[in-house]
């Protein structure tokens, strides 16, 4: 029944979604204590939402083309956190999408914050607009730049060819730049041109910091463990080849 | 129920997928494979969604006579010729070819081609030797670049085997542990929104 | 002096623009013919394609856009004119609405060169939006997912597709692509079927796909425009992508010395400010 070569990975899943449910449960009842750090990447985004309600001008959001991974998810959490304060502080949004997929999620979000704020007539349809991918979509961010004049710039998720050309954007109208992405290679870019970058997993800690639920601290924390395994079963693994023994291997290849 | 049934449908489609690929059960494959279909059509609904949003956004621009609104009206006006063309005379037809080639293709390459004036621009500007990292960092850069170019072959005829050292053994060890860092990013949340414990597909940010 | 460095350091964007402008022209304009060393990932890609024997199966899965053309392209036709040459039939899909019309483009141009016939020595599948999903139903269904090309034609009439329920059935699979393609492929196709397995990718995302061809799931890569020009070169038929590399050599040349000359007139100037302060 079970499928050649995958058990491990089956006892992997497993064994890592107890972990995860263990932790938020001990994190729940206050057993545990994760500190997550906090970076200034968090502050800055309070300063770009109070800059832009200094200056009258919007804010702009957007993911990126790459397709809807985890960093995306993580991404909607910090545009959670972003629109809750833009509302607060009646700042206009401009999120702009790549994916059709993301829409909805993202029109909901927007809306979820306005209407918690008691603000739903201020709350725009526009505030959420579909760019399609390829090259409209970086053009149509280069025009809300233009045009809009945002006064803060977030520039986060997974970023291909554009990781260079919105920021640089950005940064000639002025705006105050916060990137991030998990797309390791972009990462340069994003930090050649952002005043503020989250790199990589930042963007998933982030993610579980600004939320701050134990089951996202928890998720976090389980990573680190099975990073911890992961490492283990690399030297352990090298260890035993170097003496002949194809141990390691075979356990991964059950 | 507005959050509860979304919920159920992530846990059953979620395990069913998941599952599927550890157990060799007929049923459950073939329940899978047709799930997995329904995604691809799902997705050219997504699209035409996303096409309903741009028309909402630029007749509004229209209506209030917006800043650029004219641009507002060519992008319509472009979209649904472009619509009608492939629909009526299909995406192979000389018509849609032409404006494929000659417009989308031309213009595409030219946004990609700004990378070639914006990077050396960031570039020149943000790649300071600040400490050791970074100078390793630069000095990295410069061999792979110099044994990826013609230029650096006949300079040293070396520079491609430092490239290809520094792309398999230093590139792929770092990148290997980064891969496995996603992938375990990826997993706990693909688990934490099977699970249901994860709700920020229903708008919530929590 | 250190007006003149000053001025170096805040050197205004526009004039970096025109310098990088002119440094690709040039070459194009006046080919330098650069020498080109072939890098050992491109030679085992070519070689994977040359030893194929004649009749045998390829599927060349692509998301080739215009945006990603300059560099993907290239490696396209580079690929297609090798596998008819020598005679090995490749079955073309696609996972981005950008793609069928340069895999047509393809197909079309070289038809008369080359003389393959359509349906027997090559097909287009159609395109399917889902991105992962797609991959992942080629990889378990590949049967189910595809019954007409992109004509709307029947796969069951083409001589192509005969025998074909599986995708284990093909004896290789070439992927090209920018960005997540490569993954997608290894997850869904390379790791389940273990077939060989050659990936085409932007330069950008080589450091990513490396990792899998030093671990042999991929038996070779295809790297930017740099790769299609070798591939070019071991073919034997210089196409764009050799075409292009002059002024890429120089184009990068152009970059390095501007970085360096960044970093001498920031060591200067500290350096300046540092006897000052003495």
């Amino acid at each position: 029944m079970l499928i050649e070569g995958r058990v491990f990975t089956l006892v992997l899943v497993i064994v890592f979604t107890a972990a995860i449910l263990y932790l938020a449960r001990e994190l729940d009842s206050g057993k545990r204590e994760v500190a997550l750090a906090r970076t200034l990447v968090f502050d800055a985004m309070d300063e770009a939402v109070g800059r832009a309600a200094e200056m009258g001008r919007p804010v702009h959001y957007t993911f990126g083309t790459g397709e809807m991974d985890a960093s995306v998810f993580a991404s909607f959490k910090i545009l959670g956190y972003v629109v809750s304060k833009c509302a607060k502080m009646d700042v206009g949004m401009i999120v702009t999408l790549a994916w059709a997929e993301e829409f909805p999620m993202a029109e909901e979000i927007v809306k979820n914050a306005w209407r918690n704020e008691g603000k739903t007539d201020k709350c725009r349809p526009d505030f959420v607009r579909y760019l399609s991918r390829s090259f409209s979509y970086t053009t149509g961010i280069f025009a809300v730049m233009v045009r809009e004049r945002p006064a803060a710039n977030f520039a986060v998720g997974p970023f291909y060819n554009e990781s260079l050309l919105i920021p640089t954007a950005g940064r000639r109208v002025g705006a105050m730049q916060i990137g991030g992405t998990a797309v390791t290679i972009q990462v340069p870019f994003l930090v050649a041109t952002c005043d503020y970058t989250l790199v990589g997993e930042d963007m998933m800690v982030a993610g579980a910091y600004l939320s701050g639920t134990p089951l996202e601290i928890a998720s976090v924390a389980a990573q680190d463990v099975a990073k911890c395994g992961a490492i283990i079963l690399c030297i352990l693994g090298c260890l035993l080849n170097l003496f002949g023994s194809q141990a390691i291997s075979n356990l991964l290849s059950l | 129920m507005k959050t509860e049934l979304p919920v159920l449908v992530a846990f059953i489609v979620g395990t069913i997928i998941v599952v599927s690929y550890f157990l060799n059960i007929p049923t459950l494959q073939v329940t899978a494979e047709a799930l997995i279909n329904w995604a691809v059509i799902l997705s050219g609904f997504a699209l035409g969604l996303g096409v309903i949003n741009l028309l909402q956004v630029h007749s509004k621009n229209i209506a209030m006579k917006s800043s650029k609104w004219g641009l507002s009206v060519w992008l319509i006006l472009v979209m649904v010729v472009t619509f009608v063309i492939g629909i009526t005379q299909g995406t192979q037809s000389p018509v849609y070819s032409f404006m494929f080639n000659n417009v989308y293709t031309a213009l595409g390459a030219t946004v990609f081609a700004l990378h070639a004036f914006f990077l050396p621009a960031a570039a020149f500007k943000a790649f300071r030797i600040t400490s050791l990292e970074s100078g390793i960092f630069l000095l990295a850069g410069v061999l792979v670049m110099l044994g990826q170019i013609g230029i650096g072959t006949a300079i040293w005829d070396q520079f491609p085997a430092i490239k290809s050292w520094i792309m398999n053994v230093p590139n792929s060890s770092a990148m290997r542990g980064i891969t496995i860092t996603a992938a375990l990013g990826l997993a706990s949340t693909g688990l934490r929104i099977i699970l249901g414990l994860d709700r920020t597909y229903l708008g919530s940010a929590e | 002096m250190t007006q003149f460095l000053r001025k170096l350091d805040d050197i205004d964007d526009r004039i970096i623009h025109v310098i990088i402008g002119l440094s690709v022209l040039l070459p194009l304009i006046r080919p330098i013919q650069l020498p080109l060393s072939p890098s050992d990932m491109s030679m085992d890609a070519f070689e994977a394609i040359n030893s194929m024997p004649p009749g045998s199966r390829m599927f060349l899965i692509t998301e080739v856009e215009p945006t990603t053309a300059a560099e993907l392209f290239p490696q396209l036709v580079a690929v297609h004119r090798h596998a008819m040459s020598k005679g090995v039939r490749v079955i073309y899909a696609c996972t981005s609405p950008g793609s069928p019309p340069f895999l047509t483009g393809v197909v079309n141009d070289w038809q008369e060169k080359y003389s393959y016939e359509y349906g027997k020595d090559v097909v287009i599948l159609p395109f399917r939006a889902g991105g992962e999903s797609v991959v992942v139903q080629i990889g378990q269904n590949f049967g189910g997912l595809y019954d007409q090309d992109y004509r709307g034609d029947s796969l069951a009439g083409m001589e192509i597709m005969q025998g074909i329920s599986d995708i284990e059935d093909v004896d290789l699979v070439v992927s090209i692509g920018g960005a997540e393609l490569y993954r997608w492929v290894v997850r869904h196709i390379q790791a389940p079927t273990g077939l060989p397995t050659i990936v085409g990718c932007t330069a950008v995302m080589t450091t990513f796909v490396v990792p899998f061809y030093s671990s042999g799931q991929f038996v070779g890569i295809i790297s930017g425009l740099g790769g299609a020009a070798d591939y070019e070169y071991l073919a034997g038929v210089p196409g764009a992508g050799t075409s292009g590399m002059d002024a890429q050599s120089l184009g990068h040349m152009v970059l390095l010395i501007l970085v360096a000359l960044g970093n001498i007139s920031a060591f200067l100037l500290k350096r300046d400010s540092n006897n000052k302060g003495n």
